[in-house]
């Protein structure tokens, strides 16, 4: 008999447990979007819920991919300085770039098309494009002559939008609502430098992010960040770009010279609630340096921040340690 | 051919039976030759389709498709194409996964039975080679958790514990 409530025991505690975890499970997805590596991982009943997220951020390719022909940034780009009507999406995007374009004095702009496009950073080549193109094309960048009257957007002639330094984030952010709309609690999703939580992992505990270690081969982190459910972007002169001649040449453009960022600093992560802000402010907090980087995310409600420089110094907000482990 | 008829102006011989036999003969020989270059062509086909097909070497040797260490206990590497599975392996046992694609792609995974990193790649960008080593250790806190994935080849590997 003691032997038989044993065994019930052991038979109730196993489906309890059975059940309590039945509902989800942990899944994972991989796409390619905008030229990057999108890693999806989720606690979900059905797998399929990743797949269909997926097709959300192909979707959203289509509309912001300066490449994709009849994207709504492509037509902007292609539209000879005459108005173009854009999606809502596109707009709220156009909107936030203005507004960090103002934050940082000009040095985040998605105007930046004529000079990022004579750049190459991703073949792994060490070429430095023709300096005289590269001035030329710096002229071109000026995004307060990109106009918004409702949906409509024009830009002059000859000038260019890119929203790689943004874009990304507001398609995480378009996921991450999409997957709360599905019932997802528990997920973590990488998009290219920005990785964006939903609610905390399954066991209560913050997610973990890794900052890289500058001097280190990648994997190996100097600090690592904690993530409650919101956003998480780094922006740093390890991720793409070459070494020539002892210099670093990376993605992180000055407007208004073409040429790479040359400052103190390593790499800038951001902590946000919107991946879209945190993704268009580690740049532009990169590109502004330590002091007044810091000074501008300080001024921002709900925003932190820590900034490696490349003799190893961290610089945290006042709030950012919140967001550190240990 | 039945049903068909005779031309006009033409009357049966004994030389149009003499004639019959031999066609039948050639038509026989005709039906041969036809049913040899059938099997010849599908021969050829399958040849030219297996050469279309993406391989994969397990340690430089063709996998068979068999299951490798089906009790999956501990952590597994996952490495799909097009985000379709196209092998999963114990995390722990040393290996080596080379995937060759039919335009000449390769990406070459190495599994050192405590890490799991991309030790070759003919891509563009070689971004894969340089995401470095997923451990169990860093794996929570890679940016790309887990995975490695090589974008231009659409290949990726997860290490899933």
């Amino acid at each position: 008999m003691n032997k038989l409530f044993k065994l019930l025991l052991v038979l109730a505690i196993a489906s309890l447990t059975v059940s309590a975890c039945a509902g989800a499970e942990k899944e994972s997805a991989v796409g390619f979007y905008l030229d990057t590596v999108v890693t999806l991982t989720a606690w979900v009943d059905d797998p399929q819920v990743l797949q269909d997220a997926l097709r959300v951020c192909g979707e959203y390719e289509g509309m912001l991919s300066r490449t994709v022909e009849g994207s709504d940034v492509w037509r902007i780009n292609h539209a000879g300085g005459q108005p173009v009507t854009v999606s809502d999406d596109t707009l709220e995007i156009l909107e936030c770039a203005k507004k960090v374009s103002d934050l940082s004095g000009g040095l985040f702009d998605v105007t930046i098309a004529p000079v990022s496009t004579l750049w190459d950073f991703t073949s792994g080549a060490a070429v430095l494009p023709d300096a005289d193109a590269i001035a030329r094309a710096a002229g071109l960048v000026d995004i307060s002559k990109l106009t918004i009257d409702g949906n409509r957007v024009t830009l002059p002639e000859g000038m260019m939008i890119d929203l790689g330094g943004i874009a990304k984030g507001y398609i995480a952010d378009a996921v991450k609502g999409y997957l709360e709309g599905e019932g997802v609690k528990n997920a973590i999703l990488s998009f290219g430098g920005n990785i964006v939580a939903i609610g905390l992992k399954p066991d209560g505990q913050p997610w973990k992010v890794g900052i890289q270690d500058i001097d280190k081969p990648t994997g190996e982190y100097m600090l690592v960040a904690r993530n409650f459910g919101g956003s998480t972007v780094t922006s740093g002169i390890y991720e793409r770009g070459f070494d020539l001649d002892g210099v670093r040449y990376h993605h992180i453009l000055d407007p208004n010279t073409g040429w790479p960022v040359q400052n103190e600093l390593a790499s800038v992560t951001v902590f946000s609630e919107s991946s879209m802000w945190g993704d268009a402010l580690a740049t532009s907090a990169f590109a502004m340096g330590v002091e007044r980087g810091a000074e501008m995310i300080e001024g921002l409600e709900g925003i932190e921040a820590v900034f490696i420089a490349r003799d190893r110094s961290a610089t945290y907000t006042s709030g950012a340690g919140e967001y550190m482990l240990d | 051919m039945p049903g068909r008829r005779r031309a006009p102006g033409r009357s049966p011989t004994e030389d149009e039976g003499v004639s019959k036999g031999f066609r039948r003969g050639l038509l026989c020989l005709a039906l041969a030759v036809c049913l040899a270059l059938a099997v010849c062509l599908t021969l050829a086909g399958c040849q030219a389709k297996r050469g279309d097909e993406v391989v994969v070497l397990l340690d430089g040797k063709a996998w068979d498709g068999a299951e490798v260490s089906p009790e999956k206990d501990g952590p597994r590497v996952i490495v799909t194409l097009d985000g379709a599975e196209l092998i999963d392996l114990p995390f722990s046992e040393p290996r080596t996964v080379t995937v060759r694609q039919p335009d000449g792609a390769e990406n070459a995974v190495a599994i050192t039975g405590d890490a799991v990193y991309m030790a070759h790649a003919n891509c563009e960008n070689q971004d894969c080679v340089n995401m470095g080593q997923v451990t169990l250790g860093n794996l929570e806190l890679r940016v790309m958790g887990g995975f490695i994935v090589c974008l231009p080849h659409r290949v990726s590997v997860e290490v899933r514990e």
